[in-house]
């Protein structure tokens, strides 16, 4: 099995039988086009919808295992869905796996898109290969979660040297430091 | 001083995927490619009415922000609906006209002359032959000076 930014190997084996997949589009087409790719893929999408408010309501219910969200929609963009999933505290679905998909990024949302707490973004000209490229990429993140100010979401950097041990560094780019704690939660 | 916190945990996904049964990557590839096949006439039709909603939206008077944002939503849609069947090259002009209304800096005036090229060439491409690379490429690098004179930095 690939690990995570390796190219798939045609003949390993995934089974995506069970999980419970949520995709959040507005445009009913691209909505299929994802739903159908999936379906391919052996994942059902048990939740289709068509905006932000409606994933957000159902996921106050319901557990699901993976999503993939439209990062352009009217309202509220897939970029604070995100956010607002990952600021929630609702486990588990706040640590839920997510991968964005995006025609355009607008050169005003690329920090959004860094900063909302994606675990990837597909970029298109969209592909199913690159779709499930991402899913496998996406189960296999290691990446612990990140709760730094306004940030909580996968660590943005992907070798895992772990937090620092001590000191301070700076954060962010402004010149506040920041002192990182011993990690929480169970090593995988 | 902001407080750096690590929480580690596995998905419930990285468990699943893993469990007996499931298909091959090959596998799955190959029935998502089948499963998309028979949308391709649908995203044709979802890309012409999208053409038809650019030449409408520059025609149309209001406010120019505004058209601007719902040409940048219009072609934003007709580069979703080509991408999976193959016809790249019209994905790459709905792109570039993506990234030309992106550029466009609120309370000025929109060149909607680009719109109009847009529009023709992804007609021109949606009905060359499939093997016409050479015109394809050709449109799409016409596209590509429009866009560098409308000071969009292109990466090809």
């Amino acid at each position: 099995m690939s690990g995570v930014g390796e190219a798939l190997r045609s003949s390993a084996v995934v089974n995506l039988s069970k999980a419970v997949v949520m995709v959040v589009d507005d445009e009913p087409f691209s909505l299929a086009l994802t739903v159908q790719s999936l379906s391919g893929f052996g994942a059902q999408t048990k939740f289709a919808c068509a905006n932000a408010a409606e994933a957000l309501n159902i996921l106050k219910d319901e557990i699901v295992d993976l999503m993939v969200i439209d990062c352009e929609m009217p309202e509220v963009d897939g970029y604070d869905l995100v956010k607002q999933l990952r600021s929630a505290k609702n486990e588990p679905n706040s640590y839920v796996p997510v991968i964005m998909t995006a025609g355009h990024v607008k050169k005003s949302k690329v920090h959004k898109a860094r900063d909302c707490g994606a675990n990837f973004l597909v970029t298109k000209p969209f592909s199913p290969a690159t779709l499930l490229e991402r899913i496998v990429w996406a189960a296999r993140d290691s990446r612990p979660f990140l709760q730094a100010g306004d940030y909580f979401g996968p660590d943005r950097r992907f070798r895992d040297d772990g937090p620092p041990s001590s000191g301070e560094r700076r954060w962010n780019g402004s010149s506040a430091t920041t002192s990182a704690e011993p990690k929480t939660g169970n090593p995988s | 001083m902001s407080v750096v916190t690590w929480v580690r945990r596995k998905s419930r996904l990285a468990t699943m995927i893993n469990e007996r049964g499931g298909v091959s990557i090959g596998a799955a590839l190959k029935q998502a490619e089948a499963n998309l096949a028979p949308m391709r006439d649908e995203g044709m039709a979802v890309i012409n009415a999208r053409l038809k909603e650019l030449t409408a939206i520059r025609s149309e008077d209001g406010p120019t922000d505004d058209r601007v944002e719902r040409a940048y939503h219009a072609s934003s849609a007709i580069l979703d609906a080509a991408s999976p069947f193959e016809i790249a090259h019209v994905s790459k002009a709905a792109h570039n006209l993506c990234e030309i209304a992106d550029n466009h800096q609120a309370g000025r005036e929109f060149d909607w002359r680009v719109v109009d090229v847009h529009v023709g060439a992804m007609t021109l491409l949606m009905s060359l032959p499939t093997d016409a690379t050479a015109a394809r490429d050709q449109v799409l690098a016409g596209l590509y000076q429009v866009a560098e004179k409308k000071g969009v930095e292109h990466k090809a």
